[in-house]
Order: C-alpha cells, then sequence, then structure tokens
C-alpha cells in the first residue's frame, strides 16, 4: 500500500502553474464573454419553432428575422407599388373608353345605316309608283322605263335574290302564256 | 433655232396631255363637301348627323367583330367591309321651307362631276320632293361611292357612302339593326307597301 500512497501524494501535490497560463484563461474567459453578448443580440429559436428576441426594441422582425430597412428602400417600395396601381387602373380606364367608344362608333353606324336604307327604300317605292307594276321591269327582255338609264338597275339591286328567282318563274310562265 | 422650238411645243404638248388624262383620275372623288348644310341644324327639329371616316369605321367593324352577342351586326360588317366612309345628314323640321334650293344645288353641283352617275331622279313638283341616288364607278364598273339626295317640304336628308357598296347586302338590313321589316326592301310582290 505504501507506493499507492507515494504515487497519491505526488499527484496531489501543488505546483505552480506555467508561465502565461494566468493570460491565456482571462483572455479566454473575456472571449467567451464577447461571444455570449453577441449570441445575446440574436434571437434564439425554441424547441417549438416560435421565434423570440432577446431585445424587446427591435420592431422589425419578418419570419423571426431581424429585417433592416433604410428609408430609401422603403421609399423604392412603395413607389413600386402605387406605379403598379397606377398602371393596372390606367389600363382599365383605357379599356372601358375604347368599349364606350366602340360602343358609339356602332351605334353611329347602325344609325347611317338605317337611314340609308329607308330613304332607298322611299325612292324605291316612287319608282315602282312611276313604272307601274314592279314586274313589268323584271321579266325578260325588259324594255326601259325610264328615262335615267340605270333605274332598272337600281331597282334590280334592291331586289335580291329571292325575285330574281321569281324573274326565273316570270319567265317560264311568260312561255306557258305564250305557248297556250 | 427651228427644231428647238418645235421640241418645246412637243414637250408643253405632252405635259397637257398628262395633266387632262390624270385629272379625271383624280377628280374622281367620291367622297362629297356637306359643310353647307351644317347651318340647317339649328333651324331642325331633328338632326341625324354621322360621320364615320376610315379609322372610326375600322374601329367600329373591329368592335362589332368583337361583340359575339349581336348577330344582327354581322349583317352590317357585309356592308361596310371595304368601305372608307360613312356620311349623313339628315335634318327635320317643324314646318316648310327652313332650307333652300341653293343649299341641295350646291350638294348635286358636287355630283356632276366625272365619275357619278344618276341612276335615279324622281320630282314632284306638286308635293315639293325630290329624290336622287348617284352612283360612282370607276372605268372598270367597280363602283366607288353611292350618294342619295331626298329633300321634301320638312326634311332633307343627302347620304354618301364612300367606297364599293352592294345594294342587295343594304336591302338585306330590313328587321335588322332597328329597322322596320315591312320596308320592303326585298321587293317581295306578295307583301309590302306598293304606291299606285
Amino acid at each position: 500500500m505504501k507506493p499507492l500512497d507515494d504515487e497519491l501524494r505526488n499527484a496531489l501535490k501543488r505546483r505552480e502553474p506555467p508561465p502565461g497560463f494566468t493570460g491565456r484563461v482571462m483572455a479566454r474567459v473575456e472571449q467567451l464573454a464577447e461571444e455570449r453578448a453577441r449570441t445575446a443580440a440574436k434571437p434564439v429559436r425554441s424547441p417549438r419553432g416560435a421565434s423570440c428576441v432577446s431585445s424587446p426594441w427591435s420592431p422589425w422582425t419578418w419570419f423571426g428575422r431581424k429585417v433592416s430597412l433604410s428609408f430609401g428602400a422603403v421609399a423604392a417600395m412603395a413607389a413600386l407599388v402605387l406605379l403598379a396601381v397606377g398602371v393596372a387602373l390606367w389600363q382599365q380606364h383605357r379599356i372601358e373608353r375604347e368599349r364606350r367608344q366602340g360602343e358609339a362608333a356602332r351605334a353611329q353606324l347602325i344609325e347611317a345605316l338605317r337611314v340609308t336604307s329607308a330613304k332607298l327604300n322611299r325612292v324605291r317605292t316612287k319608282v315602282r309608283a312611276v313604272t307601274g307594276d314592279g314586274e313589268a321591269i323584271r321579266t325578260p327582255g325588259r324594255h326601259r322605263t325610264s328615262s335615267v338609264p340605270l333605274v332598272d338597275d337600281f331597282v334590280a339591286a334592291l331586289s335580291p335574290a329571292p325575285n330574281k328567282t321569281a324573274l326565273g318563274t316570270a319567265g317560264e310562265d311568260t312561255g306557258a302564256t305564250a305557248g297556250s | 433655232m427651228k427644231l428647238k422650238f418645235n421640241i418645246a411645243k412637243v414637250l408643253a404638248a405632252a405635259a397637257a396631255l398628262a395633266l387632262w388624262a390624270a385629272l379625271p383620275a383624280r377628280a374622281q372623288n367620291p367622297k362629297l363637301e356637306l359643310g353647307n348644310l351644317s347651318k340647317l341644324a339649328d333651324k331642325a327639329d331633328e338632326v341625324v348627323d354621322v360621320t364615320l371616316d376610315g379609322p372610326t369605321l375600322k374601329f367600329a367593324e373591329k368592335f362589332m367583330q368583337s361583340d359575339e352577342d349581336e348577330k344582327d351586326d354581322a349583317e352590317a360588317l357585309n356592308i361596310i367591309r371595304n368601305l372608307t366612309g360613312i356620311y349623313v345628314r339628315s335634318y327635320e323640321f317643324d314646318k316648310p321651307d327652313q332650307y333652300s334650293d341653293a343649299d341641295v344645288d350646291a350638294i348635286r353641283a358636287q355630283l356632276k362631276a366625272p365619275g357619278w352617275s344618276k341612276m335615279v331622279d324622281v320630282h314632284s313638283k306638286r308635293d315639293h320632293e325630290l329624290d336622287e341616288v348617284y352612283i360612282m364607278t370607276d372605268p372598270s364598273g367597280k363602283s366607288l361611292g353611292l350618294a342619295v339626295i331626298s329633300a321634301e317640304k320638312q326634311e332633307l336628308t343627302v347620304v354618301n357612302i364612300v367606297g364599293p357598296i352592294d345594294l342587295d347586302h343594304l336591302a338585306d338590313l330590313q328587321g335588322k339593326l332597328g329597322i322596320p321589316d315591312d320596308l320592303d326592301l326585298k321587293g317581295d310582290s306578295k307583301g309590302g307597301h306598293r304606291a299606285h
């Protein structure tokens, strides 16, 4: 047992630390203190995922991360948003204006065609009144019934396909009448 | 000396001939000047003043093509497809003699220009009515424009259509686009109106 006592006595004997040991320890202590201070400024996530900020005075946070925005960046973002809204409103206004213009043009066109058709019909009615029965104009081998050479063409033009079929029928009737 | 003088005369004659040949082509303008009728608007009870030039017509055509709900628009589209202008001036007055013969003659004078042919001329001295239809055609016979003058005691209407107009299609408008279907535009002898 004596050697064991001697070994223990030697192991536990007081020894002086090596030179610089104290300085190294103090430096390491200060380093650890600084790291702790830096870590304390960042939010630390709890095991459940909730964000928490160690400092009570940090209003700019975005999904647990501290966001620092300058006034210029905020102003630029606001300007972009305003620009996008303005463009959308202008587009909508332009489409609406074009729709109104299109409807106005359509209404004007229909009114113009209505007046034109009404007047042409009026003229046609008068021509028929002057020339008598319009059928006479439409029989084959028709003769000119007015002093204006194109009036027959005019009346014929306003009597489209169904009456041009009647032209053939009238011709057949004429032929049949002549034959009997 | 003599040769130079002759060449000058020949060149002058050729230039005059070229100018004379070009005149009819330039004069064939189916668009009428209807500005002199604008003063009648103040005296009229009802005014229809329609001016549809090329771009506006194309715009209306595009709008009507995109509006699939309006089936009647297909008829109007058929008519306006190749037109370059539609101009209507229609004035209804509440009493007679609100316009003068000079107003109408100013329009008719334009229709004496080369290219215009009078298709219909119906006068009634008793009723003081005048109805004329003119058409402008090119040398190949293709229509370039249409003009209608309808002058009554209390109404004056001038219609000018610029471009190839198909009267058949115009007749097909009855019953559509607000045009009454009893106008007998199609010349159905079984029905419609007949003036005797």
